[in-house]
């Protein structure tokens, strides 16, 4: 479905949504437009024409999500219809077919799909949805719902927010509920006291300091990777191949250090950008190294009534880093590894490295001996493929249906030199 | 103009799958599952659950709701469930709950406790290979099978004897058919009798099935079917939701709603069997074949529901060959029922065969099309029935030129990081028919009614009714109206086999001229408006004279039937395979063209250009054909890169969900086309389409294999492929 939610280059942007991931309640007060909403048979709208005259729509289940995924990006501000080829995944209307990532087809009608979306043209005057981008969106509300046995709450203020954790600790935060909601879907977990933290403006911070960038832990991964624009390279790298643009749309930073998933995609990157953890309880913040954080499988130094309230990213950032996602399916896929590499190398010699990799252990985890075995070399070959020899015996990875663990030890050493061979590119070009 | 009829209620959201019925007082259904593979329930505690609020009713085979075992025409006995305390395999239903709410039903189950006596299980296909047996003999004949050339004692004897072989064996995964729309059903009993809304691939079969469990009349059963999300063989056997949905519907005397959950149509439902397959190719030095062996394994669970027959579905008909043997084995495992999947037996078959001739083209040191081509068969092996019409040469000749063939080199190429390679392989699906009946009415405001009890899951059926009723009525297809999905309308267009569009459109013809008879005898009949005088029929309209031609004296139907004051004017045409099964064979063809890259380093392959050349006869709807034939290679590269379910020791499992079991999304998608030469079959069926649901799959995987073999240099055996497989060591 598609929120309203407050844009980037327009004061309203419609953002597509996971319907089955988001609690009705946190909706309350929120403008949610669906497919039917768009157009009816007799007045198509443009997006349901196109996927009706393209043949994109067979048995039809999947249709309502990929018009509404489809609609997003039709009506994304900044999408520019140049006519010019932008690589495969991108139409010479604009439309990145990214924003289809998150929706699956059995029939399967991927290229009529693709057709349809690159043959949208731009929205017309008088188009509704087009001319509501221009106003601000309804903010959430506070809000609180009780049905006698299970309760809703929707704080305005950070402070409302600890109180009750701290009142009642058995509370369940919840934030883009894209964990959470696949509790309740698939385990059909319950929580007797939901706390929505996903609009607490204390945690919707993007700050620039001489010392430091500030994430804020409620931010969605989108709003993130839109906010930095580029800003820092390894997160620009990493968002494209975390889940899809539909989980990222309602996903945060928070939640995904908050689950404490050891195939989480954010804390090797993090890790490697020597990233912050700001904890914030009743007493106070507190801030932790994230290289400290995690304590064992789904565990971490985060006490009762503490939230996740922000990253904090160290300036500088290194000169060289990069993120490197291994999983069987190209997109919106779970981790086989992950790793995320910043490297500082001056002259040629490597005088910081920090390695994050996820997927291999109980816990995201440093890759210490590597990072010592790179520190002080001459970034050549050789030391690379010392380190590498190292970097494929961090960690204990696991056997599983995804991939072997010795697949996995593998890919480890190979991401170090896949790091090498592209930095040689980039110093030749 | 819109690709098909019901693409409008689809794209807005209006279209109702079975789910989408409410009625007032409407109870919710959770099915519970086993969670062991093999034993018998010792017993099953059920006291917290019946006394959750809002719980209605639990159903155990300790205190079962009441069903029968029906046979099915098509499916011979079937399974219904908790009606005995067997457990055969690990997600096996075994309780019902119904309730006020879904949630209340799904909590209450929670807490059901079950107790079981257990067996050990057998899971392993590998360790099951050693307690094999004989496949029973099937629609396609006796499990081994061998066509020798005189004097020739066996086929080891065959393959002894040729200049040039090769022998290798190959695995395909368990698959599910994982249709978007999980298997579910709503029940509702009135005065009447029954109805269901329940997803499924021909409404006929399932009213029958539940009749027969439920024991009640025929004609109390009524099967809805509006929409279905998707079925490709998984919803051709009445599912448990409808059988259970139904009779407790009938125990509470209120309409029962019951989906799976997507978890649970991993189980409850049924999957493709794994295969292991040996093929050995035995050539003369100049590519001719002279031996081709094919010794097959398919998984199946205890009950053998289902095997998957990948040798009779490819090598027993492909290549023209003096010798051939095939056989194909069973292996009873403690696993969830095995059925038909798009294309059962040519998809991991041809796998495995089309695998092993680029093989042999590689020890041969022959182009892999040039030795296809030498191997064309003009008949199945052994057999004078010749192909009824093929154009396979012309498919791999217009393959070649637009993929760009004659740049491919035998070691591949390399750009940048990634090593490139070109695959090729050959596709064929059997052309079948099943029985129709369709029924057409004609209506005084000049509009015709085109009714079939069939499914249209997505494959286009609805729209070719239309488009071949306004053809046989000689009117536009505005003035047709379709209707599918009801199983109150005459029995035909089943969705399986790939059959549809050639049954229940030869019976579409059949009704068109016996309703445009009855309607010349109505015109010239006492009374009508052409009392006495000759009539003939064109353009929708009755000609007086039996003369057609512009400004001629003439009514259309519809005023015909008007002055005869009638609303409506009904006939039924059937049709059935019969007398040309015994002059010809009938198949569809296509080659396949593949392109891959395979990462330096990281060894991630990424399938980058893919084209299928297909000779499927005539096409009817070109828009929906193109996107039937492109989902099928899609699903060809899924089952090459992604699909397997894998089964743990203790026979759970370990990927039933969409997050573990994957398939691919848009952006994996490659550059992806197709091409149809168009040669229609009226050998087959009068409409000479011979259909295309199922062809576009078959040798996707194995061109996918040999395109990696080309870029790498290493033959990968098994699918889905690991990455791993690929690392040097
Ligand atoms: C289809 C799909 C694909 C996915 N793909 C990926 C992927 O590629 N990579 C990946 O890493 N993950 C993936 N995920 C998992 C998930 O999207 C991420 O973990 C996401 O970051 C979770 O954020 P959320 O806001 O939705 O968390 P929620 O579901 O709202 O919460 C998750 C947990 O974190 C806690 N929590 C949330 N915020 C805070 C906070 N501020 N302080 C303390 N605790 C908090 C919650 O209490 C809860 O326990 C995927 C999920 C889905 C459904």
């Amino acid at each position: 479905m598609l929120v309203a939610r407050p844009g980037v280059t327009s004061a309203t942007e419609w953002v597509a949504i996971n319907a089955c991931l988001a609690p009705a309640a946190a909706l309350a007060g929120q403008e949610v437009v669906t497919s039917e909403g768009l157009g009816t048979p007799e007045v198509l709208h443009p997006v349901q024409r196109e996927m009706a005259v393209r043949g994109g729509s067979q048995c039809g289940y999947c249709t309502p999500g990929f018009i509404c995924s489809m609609a997003a990006e039709y009506y994304r501000p900044d999408r520019e219809a140049d006519g010019a080829d932008h690589g495969e995944v991108h139409g010479p209307n604009g439309f990145d077919l990214h924003a289809l990532s998150g929706n699956l087809c059995r029939c399967t009608g991927y290229r009529p799909i693709r057709d349809a979306a690159y043959a949208l043209g731009t929205p017309q005057g008088g188009d509704r949805l087009a001319d509501r981008r221009e106003e601000p969106p309804d903010a959430p509300e506070a809000t609180e719902f009780s049905d006698g046995e299970r309760t809703f709450v929707r704080p305005a203020t950070l402070s409302a927010a600890l109180e009750l954790l701290h009142r009642n600790p058995r509370t369940t935060v919840i934030s883009g509920c894209t964990d959470w909601g696949v509790e309740v879907n698939i385990r059909g977990s319950r929580a007797d006291c939901a706390l929505a933290i996903d609009r607490l403006p204390e945690l919707r911070g993007l700050v620039v300091t001489e010392e430091y960038l500030e994430l804020g832990a409620a931010l969605t991964l989108t709003e993130i990777e839109r906010g930095l624009d580029g800003r820092v390279p390894l997160l620009a790298e990493l968002f494209p191949q975390f889940a899809s643009r539909l989980i990222r749309n309602s996903a945060t930073l928070g939640g995904n250090l908050g689950t404490g998933s050891p195939i989480g995609d954010s804390p090797p990157a993090l890790l490697a950008l020597d990233a912050r953890v700001v904890l914030s309880g009743i007493g106070g913040e507190r801030e932790v190294p994230l290289a400290d954080y995690f304590t064992g499988y789904r565990q971490s130094v985060r006490r009762t009534g503490e939230l996740i309230k922000a990253v904090r990213i160290p300036l500088p950032l290194a000169g060289l880093t990069a993120f490197q996602k291994i999983a069987k399916r190209r997109f919106d896929d779970i981790s086989s590894v992950a790793i995320g590499f910043a490297l500082d190398i001056d002259e040629g010699t490597v005088r910081r490295a920090r390695i994050g990799l996820g997927g291999i252990a109980a816990t995201p985890i440093r890759a210490y001996h590597t990072e010592s075995a790179l520190e002080g070399q001459p970034w050549t070959r050789s030391t690379v493929l010392a380190a590498a020899g190292l970097l494929r015996a961090e960690g204990t990875p696991m056997d599983d249906h995804r991939a072997s663990s010795r697949y996995r030890a593998a890919m480890l050493g190979q991401s170090l030199l896949k790091l090498y061979a592209r930095s040689i590119e980039e110093v030749v070009a | 103009m819109i690709a098909r009829l019901d693409a409008a209620p689809k794209v807005t959201g209006q279209a109702k799958y079975a789910v989408d019925h409410n009625f007032p007082g409407m109870a919710y259904g959770y099915v519970v599952l086993s969670t062991i593979a093999n034993g018998e329930l010792a017993a099953m505690e059920v006291t917290a659950a019946r006394h959750t609020p809002g719980v209605l009713g639990v159903y155990t085979p300790f205190e079962p709701l009441e069903l029968r075992t029906p046979i099915s025409q098509m499916l011979g006995e079937g399974w219904v469930p908790l009606q005995d305390k067997e457990i055969a395999y690990y997600g096996q239903p075994i309780g019902f709950v119904v309730a006020e709410t879904f949630e209340a039903a799904r909590d209450a189950a929670a807490l059901i406790e079950v107790s079981y006596t257990e067996r050990p299980a057998l899971t392993s296909f590998a360790e099951g290979l050693a307690t094999a047996e004989d496949a029973k003999t099937g629609p396609r004949g006796a499990p081994s099978l061998s066509v020798l050339a005189e004097g020739v004692e066996s086929i080891e004897d065959a393959l002894a004897a040729s200049e040039v072989t090769v022998d290798a064996t190959y695995e395909t995964a368990s698959q599910n058919h994982a249709a978007m729309e999980p298997h579910s059903a709503v029940a509702v009993w009135n005065a009447d009798g029954l109805t269901v809304y329940t997803g499924n691939q021909g409404s006929h079969g399932p009213a029958d099935e539940l009749a027969q469990a439920l024991n009640i009349e025929h004609s109390a059963v009524h099967v809805v079917n509006p929409y279905v999300g998707g079925a490709f063989g998984g919803k051709g056997a009445t599912s448990t939701p409808a059988f259970l949905a139904a009779a407790a519907a009938r125990n509470i005397g209120r309409p029962v709603k019951a989906a799976l959950t997507r978890e649970q149509v991993f189980t409850a439902t049924a999957t493709r069997p794994a295969t292991v397959q040996r093929v050995s190719l035995g050539a003369r030095n100049d590519g001719t074949l002279v031996a081709v062996r094919h010794d097959s394994w398919s998984s199946t669970p205890m009950s053998r529901s289902f095997i998957e027959p990948t040798s009779h579905g490819t090598s027993r008909e492909w290549y023209a060959t003096e010798n051939l043997a095939i056989s194909q084995k069973a292996v009873p495992l403690n696993i969830p029922p095995t059925t038909f999947m798009r294309a059962p037996g040519e998809a991991p078959g041809s796998f495995a065969l089309e695998s092993a001739v680029d093989e042999l083209a590689v020890a041969l040191n022959m182009d892999p099309i040039g030795l296809r081509k030498r191997n064309n068969s003009a008949a199945p092996p052994g057999e004078d029935l010749q192909w009824s019409s093929k154009h396979l040469d012309e498919c791999f000749d217009i393959g070649a030129a637009r993929f760009g063939w004659s740049e491919r080199t035998p070691g591949g190429r390399v750009d940048g990081d990634w090593l490139v390679g070109l695959g090729t392989a050959t596709a064929m699906f059997p052309g079948l028919r099943f029985p129709a009946t369709v029924g057409i009415t004609l209506r005084a405001d000049d509009t015709a009614v085109v009714a079939t009890s069939g499914a249209d899951p997505g494959t286009g059926l609805l729209t070719v009714l239309s488009l071949i009723g306004a053809e046989s009525l000689d009117i536009s297809p505005e003035q047709v109206t379709p209707r599918l999905g009801d199983s109150a309308l005459p029995p035909g267009g089943t969705s399986g086999g790939s059959t549809a569009t050639a049954s229940a459109g030869s019976a579409t013809m059949v009704a068109a001229s016996t309703v445009i008879d009855e309607l010349l005898r109505l015109a010239s009949s006492p009374g009508g408006p052409f009392d006495g005088r000759e009539t003939a029929y064109a353009d929708g309209r009755v000609f007086a004279d039996g003369r057609v031609f512009a400004d001629g004296e003439s009514m259309t139907f519809g005023e015909v039937l008007r002055a005869m004051e009638r609303i409506s004017l009904t006939a039924t045409g059937s049709t059935a395979p019969g007398e040309e099964r015994t002059k010809h064979s009938f198949g569809s063809w296509g080659a396949q063209f593949c392109e891959v890259r395979v990462h330096r380093l990281t060894r991630e392959i990424r399938v980058s250009r893919l084209l299928g050349v297909f000779d499927a006869g005539r096409i009817i709807n070109p828009t929906a054909a193109r996107s039937q034939l492109l989902g099928g290679m899609i699903w060809g590269v899924s089952a090459a890169l992604h699909e397997g379910l894998d089964v743990e020791a203790n026979g759970r499992f370990a990927n039933a969900d969409l997050a573990g079991y994957l398939v691919p999304v848009n952006a994996d998608i490659p550059e992806i086309d197709t091409h149809l030469v168009e040669y229609p079959d009226t050998l087959l069926s009068n409409v000479g389409a011979r259909g295309l649901g199922e062809i576009s799959i078959v040798g996707v995987a194995a061109a996918i294999a040999n395109a990696v073999y080309n870029a790498t240099g290493i033959r990968l055996r098994r699918i889905p492929m690991m990455l791993e497989d690929l690392l040097e060591d």
